[in-house]
Parts: structure tokens; sequence; C-alpha cells
């Protein structure tokens, strides 16, 4: 008996030490966030270092975009986050719709052009992303298969089996790939190109960075990915190539929100001001090159707004009901 | 790890209601006190049970109705009239069926193999059977995409342009990872049927087949039906394989979490979890009720049982056949240590440490200390709570009882997405308000997996006569002393082999928790899926290997501590 009240003992340890949680004032900032791990990191980095007092009480949880919004939901009568940082911004559009979001015009958010802000400042966006294809040379070069450089060139049935696209249902990625191809299409046309796309799928993922990692690591040759988590890929020496469609390319913008109910609010809205600051922006800029809001922040490479893109109507993009039915379409037509 | 369990056993033989008589003798005080806290205690557990198992299922079957205006049946004209989710749920029926069948007859074999036939390497194949019981439940996927995967050793090898994601995939994953529960229950049964039987077949002049069929089978069946049941739930139920090698290939306890979490369409969630829970509630009753009733024990003192030699042309398949089975599970889960220090599987074979530093996520091996944190925490809270409600149900029988037994029961129908549906929907909102905190994870465990823990409270009480404790009573000892000092020290063992049943199933569990993990709190089972979609399966090889190693070390150390086979792996 003794050696298992030893043991019982031992076992206490493992007792979490804050079992219920407890409100207090303003002691934290819960920052919900859909940016990648791995440039979260510059960008929090510069956080600690601009606001070191903010940072000491704030912890940021990350995920991806559909399953981090559906928290947000889930938690609409007991808010666990005060800030929504990064996150697509026709998820934000749609959750703004459902009354998830407070209104806030962060200081200085006036140099952001009107077209990335909520009419009513329920958001604002930060970074710019393209959608591109992600093709690894090497498996390329196994299978004798020339790259692909439209969307109607992917249709060609020698990539069949070799294309791995993410689940719209819940990759906010291939949400506005869909959105995207129904705005330069039409919807008609958009579903006849999806049927045909169909057939030279081999996988269609759940997050919408697995088919860029796909690729890179040669599970896929072909993956439709963000541009610049390709480039990342690139940089870090995968047999990687980034090739955007000639025929349109797919772009989209991250943004930021304060939580209704907030249960920090000024602290929220202080994180919501740096993170539009110039020096948060020359953060982005570190691993997004041009693709940022701030026309008053300098930056090298290619100017996203330069390039091919698909004219989409975000707020149209957003809207829960014309998503819910993309996306119950998709579903019914293409998940098995 | 021996296979003594009495859990399974009592699925055959529910517990008959013998009243225990007790000699009735003055009550003092203490006493009086005692029954007054049996009392409370009881009602405290049926308190519990209301609110962690019924009161979940109640929250999912009222949003699977609840409309704009009152009840609705809406969502289920909804789910009728898709043919997508009428093909998920034909799909989901067909991938239980074809497993089950498959895996029942495997493990009959085995267990034939195993109790009646004197073919070498036996312990082998005991051994081997155990190992699934212990491991995160979707390793067995995650090695078949190591071999059979797009860049899979096997596929490589020989240039296959077919891949295992799909229906194939999940049916050969759900037959090695259930086959354990199967063979334990059969190799039970079949080791309890009286040689003399077959002996006396014999005699009479039946042949080897002959006496197979009529006299073994026949006795076996019920607990073929019951192993066969028990199977399909898990089968249906089952969240990890069809996720990880499903492919396109979805079943409806894939879709319900791709609803709740992907779209947040609660409603649509609860009512796909309503539909998932009929046929396994039907196949728990068929097997409580019909089952039940017809086990054909052979009663004699102690059934004689001994390995009978085989005529050659039976030993030597059989032989092959269960040495097979055995040696390709060792092969399955080498394949993750394996996979774990390999630099890039399919692509470069050098040998390298890189996937244990966790790189590819900030996370690093956080999520595995949680994961200890939640198995310490339910196996500590689930051992007391299973053992007072198990000494309630047998032996201070209150009012309530057969509730209180109902009740604790019910959850082995209950799939796991179901349980972290119902979890988010009850506990989102005051009064019991868990979600965010580690008492929603710890629950879930505790409440999900109380049916086995229960159980094999019952039978180790059972096995105490209450004779010892009249005893006792008799040399003045009063109930107090007696529970204390006579009940409680025979239950140790029992104790300690619930406390290793929480704390494997708190490691290895995924389909409940994965509701229900929040920000900053991710589990080591959910990391592995997260790696392996990411397309990091080296890294999801590690994380599986130092579960596999915590798992078996913390049995291995607890069977030190407190000797030997005082500590049994429980299974359904």
């Amino acid at each position: 008996m003794r050696r298992s009240l030893r043991l019982v003992l031992a076992l206490a340890l493992f007792a979490p030490a804050t079992p219920w949680p407890v409100g207090a004032a303003e002691d934290k900032l819960v920052i919900y966030t859909a940016y990648e791990e791995n440039e979260l990191k510059t960008f929090w980095e510069q956080f600690t270092k601009d606001l070191p007092d903010l940072a000491a009480k704030a912890a940021y949880i990350r995920g991806s975009t559909g399953p981090t919004m559906a928290r947000v939901e889930a938690e609409k009568a007991n808010p666990q986050a005060d800030v929504i940082w990064g996150v697509f911004n026709d998820y934000l559009t749609g959750a703004a719709a459902k009354g998830l979001l407070d209104a806030y015009a962060a200081k200085e958010s006036q140099a952001i052009p009107a077209r990335f802000k909520h009419p009513e400042n329920l958001w604002q966006g930060v970074t710019l992303l393209t959608v591109a294809f992600a093709v690894n040379q090497k498996k390329m070069a196994e299978l004798r298969l020339p790259p692909p450089h439209s969307w109607a060139d992917l249709l060609d049935p020698k990539y069949k089996g070799h294309v791995v696209m993410s689940n719209p249902s819940t990759s906010g990625t291939a949400y506005l790939l869909l959105a995207s191809h129904a705005a330069r299409l039409g919807e008609d046309k958009m579903w006849q190109y999806y049927e045909t796309l169909d057939r030279n799928l081999s996988q269609v993922t759940k997050s919408g960075g697995a088919p860029g990692r796909m690729a890179a690591s040669g599970e896929t040759p072909i993956g439709i990915a963000l541009a610049y988590e390709v480039e990342v890929a690139k940089k870090q020496g995968a047999p990687i190539d980034v090739i955007y469609p000639t025929d349109g390319i797919a772009w989209t913008f991250e943004s930021n929100a304060l939580v209704r109910g907030a249960k920090n609010p000024a602290n929220a809205r202080r994180f919501l001001d740096w993170a539009v600051s110039k020096s948060a922006m020359t953060a982005y800029a570190a691993w997004r090159g041009a693709g940022i809001t701030r026309p008053d922040v300098p930056v090298g490479g290619q100017k996203i707004l330069d390039m091919g893109l698909i004219n989409l109507d975000f707020v149209k993009a957003g809207d829960p009901a014309y998503k819910d039915r993309l996306v119950k379409r998709w579903l019914e037509k293409f998940s098995r | 790890m021996d296979e003594a369990s009495g859990a399974s056993r009592s699925f055959l033989t529910p517990p008959s209601a013998v009243p225990a008589s007790r000699p009735s003798l003055q009550r003092s005080p203490l006493q009086q006190t005692w029954l007054q806290l049996t009392a409370a205690v009881a009602v405290a557990i049926l308190l519990l049970l209301l609110a962690f198992v019924v009161w979940p299922v109640l929250r999912v079957l009222a949003t699977s109705l609840a409309g704009p205006e009152g009840l609705t049946l809406a969502h289920y004209a909804e789910f009728f009239s898709s043919w997508r989710l009428v093909r998920i749920l034909v799909q989901s029926l067909l991938v239980a069926v074809v497993s089950t069948g498959i895996t029942v007859a495997v493990a009959l074999v085995l267990a034939y193999a195993v109790t009646r036939t004197d073919i070498p390497g036996k312990r082998f194949v005991s051994l081997m059977s155990l190992l699934p019981l212990v491991s995160p439940p979707f390793l067995v996927s995650l090695a078949f995409i190591l071999l059979l995967g797009r860049n899979g050793v096997i596929t490589q090898a020989l240039h296959l342009d077919w891949s295992i994601y799909g229906f194939t995939g999940i049916v050969v994953s759900q037959v090695f990872t259930f086959l354990p529960q199967a063979y334990l229950l059969l190799a039970n049964v079949l080791g309890n049927i009286d040689v003399s039987l077959e002996e006396a077949a014999e005699n009479l002049g039946a042949g080897p087949l002959t006496t197979l069929r009529r006299v073994t089978l026949s006795l076996a069946r019920p607990g073929l039906a019951s192993a066969a049941l028990i199977v399909f739930i898990l089968c249906m139920t089952d969240f990890g394989n069809p996720i990880l090698i499903g492919g396109r290939y979805n079943v409806l306890a894939t879709e319900i979490y791709a609803q709740v979490i992907g779209m947040s369409n609660f409603a649509a969630g609860a009512t796909m979890s309503v539909v998932l829970i009929v046929p396994c509630l039907v196949a728990y009753l068929v097997n409580a009720s019909w089952v039940g009733t017809r086990s054909y024990v052979t009663v004699s003192a102690g059934a004689r049982v001994v390995a009978r030699p085989m005529p050659p042309a039976l030993r030597w398949p059989l032989f092959v056949l269960s040495g097979g089975v055995g040696l390709f599970i060792a092969v399955i889960y080498a394949l993750i240590p394996l996979g774990s220090v390999v630099r890039h599987w399919g692509g470069d074979w050098s040998l390298s440490l890189d996937h244990y530093a966790f790189a590819s996520s900030a996370e690093g091996a956080w999520p595995i200390w949680n994961s200890v944190r939640l198995a310490a925490l339910a196996g500590t809270i689930g051992t007391v709570v299973a053992l007072v409600t198990a000494y309630v149900v047998e032996r201070t029988r209150p009012p309530g009882r057969r509730a209180i037994e109902a009740l604790s029961l019910l959850p082995v129908a209950l799939p796991g997405t179901v349980i972290g549906l119902g979890y988010i929907l009850a506990f989102n909102v005051p009064p019991l308000l868990l979600t965010g905190t580690i008492w929603i994870l710890v629950t879930s465990v505790v409440f999900w997996k109380f049916p086995v823990a229960v159980l094999a409270g019952i039978n180790a009480l059972k096995q105490i006569d209450p004779a010892i404790e009249e005893a006792a009573i008799s040399l003045g000892a009063g109930t107090v002393r007696t529970f204390a000092r006579v009940v409680l020290p025979l239950l140790t063992g029992t104790a300690f082999s619930i406390f290793v049943y929480f704390f494997i199933n708190g490691m290895v569990t995924v389909s409940a928790v994965i509701f229900l993990i929040y920000p900053g709190f991710n589990l080591g089972s959910v990391a592995i899926l997260n790696q392996v979609e990411n397309g990091y399966p080296g890294v999801a090889c590690a994380l599986g290997t130092i579960i596999l190693a915590i798992v078996i070390g913390s049995i291995l150390l607890l069977r030190a501590l407190v000797g030997g086979d005082r500590v049994a792996v429980l299974k359904l």
C-alpha cells in the first residue's frame, strides 16, 4: 500500500497548476492566428522587440483558417480570443456577418488603401497572397512531363493522378480558388472546369498548406499552393518551382480583427495598432516580399497588384450564404 | 503483459443479480454513517453519469432536432436527401462489415491455433497481438503508408502505380488494429471449452472436421457473435484509420469532424452523429441481450484445456498463418521507429535523428507532455471513480443501481466523434464551463472509457467472496474497517490494471479529444495526425515511437513497482 501511496503522490505532480480558468483584469492577451509557424516566428520576434510589456502578457494560438474560425464561432458565448491576426478576409467577412467581431480602426490604418479594409472597419488587411502551381522538378523529370503554365494546361489528361489540391470545406486557400474560378469563368463553367480537373487529382487534402509541402517532398509532382510558401520551400533547397498561371492568378489578403466580447479589449486594441504599424509591415515583408498592404513601406520584388490577378469580389466571396452554397455544391460533387 | 481480463467475459455473461445475503447485524452509529455515505456516493455517481454521459448525448440529439422555430426533422430530411451523405453512410457500413468479417475470421483461426493446438511460436503470436492494444489506433495506417503509400517502400521497389489510400487501406488497417480485441475475446472463449467434449465426440466416431464444426465452433458461437458485434462497433466508429489512409473515401466518423471543425456546421454534425449511433447502439443491445443470454458455458469444476496434437495437414497451415500474422504485426510496429530515423522516407534513406528535433512545428514535443498529463489525470481520477462505481453497483446495491450500471456501460456504443461533439455542445456554456481546460479532456477520456473499467471492477469484486467480508464483520471489524482493510487491498491489482487502461487511452485516443483540444494544448496523438497530413511522416513516426515507448515503459514500470502479473492490459 505504501508503494501505491508514493505512486499516487507522484501522479499528483501531473495535476495542472491552474485547474480552473480564472478571469483577472487585462493581464492577458490571447491572439488567434493562421500565419504559418515559420513566418510567425519572425513577426512575433518583432512584436516582442517593439512592445515587450504587452508581449509578456500575450499568447498566440496558431491553426488552419477553417478550424480557427470555427473555434471562434464555437466560443461565441464565452470568447477565449481577444484578437484574430492574419486570417483570410473572406472568413472575417463571414464572422462579421455572424456578429463575432467588433469594429476597430487601428491607429495608422488610414495608410492602408480602402480596398483592403472592411467598410465598417470590422477587419483591416495587412498581408497579400497569391496561389500558384508548386511543381517538383525531380518528379516531373522522372515522369517526363512538361510543367503546366495555365489553369487550362492543368486539365491535360497527361497530368492524370499527378495533381494535389486542398478541400474548400476545410482550407481557406481551396475556397479562395473556388470563388476565384467562379469569378473568372462564371459559375457554370467553373463547375465544368472542376469536373475535368477532378480526373487529374490524386488527393484532396484538409489543409491548404499540404499540397505545397507534398510537392516539395515529392509525394506529388504538382500541388496547388500559396506561392510564397513554395518560394520558402525552394529557398530551403526543395527541388521545386513556382509557376504562376498565365490565365489568371487567384489572390487574397489576410486581415486582423477585434473579437466581440474580448476579455482584454484594451490590450487587443494596442496589439491591433501595432499589427498595422510600419515596423510590423517590415517584418511581414521579410517573408512576403511585396505582399503587404501599406504602400508607404518601401519593399522590393514584384508588386502583386501588377500581376495578372483574377478580379474577385471579396465581400461577395465572404458572404456566408454564397460560400455555403459553393462549398456544399463542391462537397456534393467531388467529396466521396 | 498478460491477457488476463475479466472485462470481456462479462460482455458474454452480464452480471446476474445474485443478492448477497448479509447477516443482519446490529448497526452501530459508525455503520449508520457508512450507509448514509454509500447512499450519498451512489447519488453522486448517478449525477456524474447524467452530466458526463447522458447530457452530452442529449445535447447532440437536441442540436440535430433544433430548427429556427422549435423542433424540426429538417436536418434529417437534408441528410437522407443528399446523395453524398447517404453514400457516406453506405460506405461506413460497408467498411465496417468487411473489416469485421475479415478481422473475426483471422482472429478465430489465431485463437484456435493458440488455444487448441500444439503449434510452435504461440507465445510470440499472443504477445504481438497485444501491441495494437497499447498503441494509437492509427499507427497501423501510418505503417501501411510507409509500405504502400506514394513514397512507400513496396510502391517504389515494385514501381507500383497504385496507392493504398481508400477502401483497401481502411480495411487492412482496421483488421490489424482491431485483431487483438477479437483475438483475446475468442481465445478466452475457446480456452474455456472442455477438451473432454471434443474427445467424446471423436470417441463416438466424429471426424476432426465434424468435431470442429459441431462441437468446438458450436460452443464458441455466442463468443463469435459477440466478437463480431464489438469489432463492428469499433470499425464503425473508427476515426484515426479513415482520416489517415482513407484518401478521398469518407466515412461518417470523419465527415462529422469535417462538418463541425471545418465548416462549424454543428447541426449537420449532430445529425450525422445520431445516424452513426443507431447501428452501434443496435449492435450493442443485440450483444448485451441476445448474445449475452446465450453463452454456452461448459460447466465443470475447471474445464480441462490441453493443446491437442493436430494432423500435419492442419497444423502447418495454421502455423504459417498465425506465425505470419504475428510476424506482420511485428514488422508494422518496427516500421514506426524505423521511419523516425530515416531522413526522408522514399527519398533519402540515410539515417538521422533530425525528426526528433520536431522543427516542423513550434509545438515541438510539447503535445506528448500534454498527453502524459492527460493520461495521468485520467488514470488517477478514472480509477477512483470506476472502482467506487463498481463497488456501489456490486456491493451496496442502492435503489437505482441498475440505472448506474446501464449508464456506465452505455459509452461502449458511443462513437468517439459523438462524445467529442457532445462535450463541446454540453460544456461550452455554464454551468459546466469546461472548454479550454484540461478537464474537458480528462472527463471525456474517463467517461468514454468507463465501461471496461467498471466491468473490470465489478468482476474483481465478484471474485472476492462476500463471505470474506462477512467473516471480517463477524470478527468485529465493522463495515468501514472491513472495506478499508479487506476489500481495498484485494482490489489493488485491479486498480492498477484500470489505471493502466485509462492511462493508455489518455495517451493514444484521438477521435473524441480532437474536438476538445484547445489553443495551446495539443495532444501527441493529434499531433501525429497533423504531421502526416502536413507531409512530415518522419516526424509523425518520431512522435509515435515516443508514445509507444512511454506506454510500454509505464506498463513495465508499474508491473515492476507493484509486482508482476497484478497489472493486466484491459480491453473492450
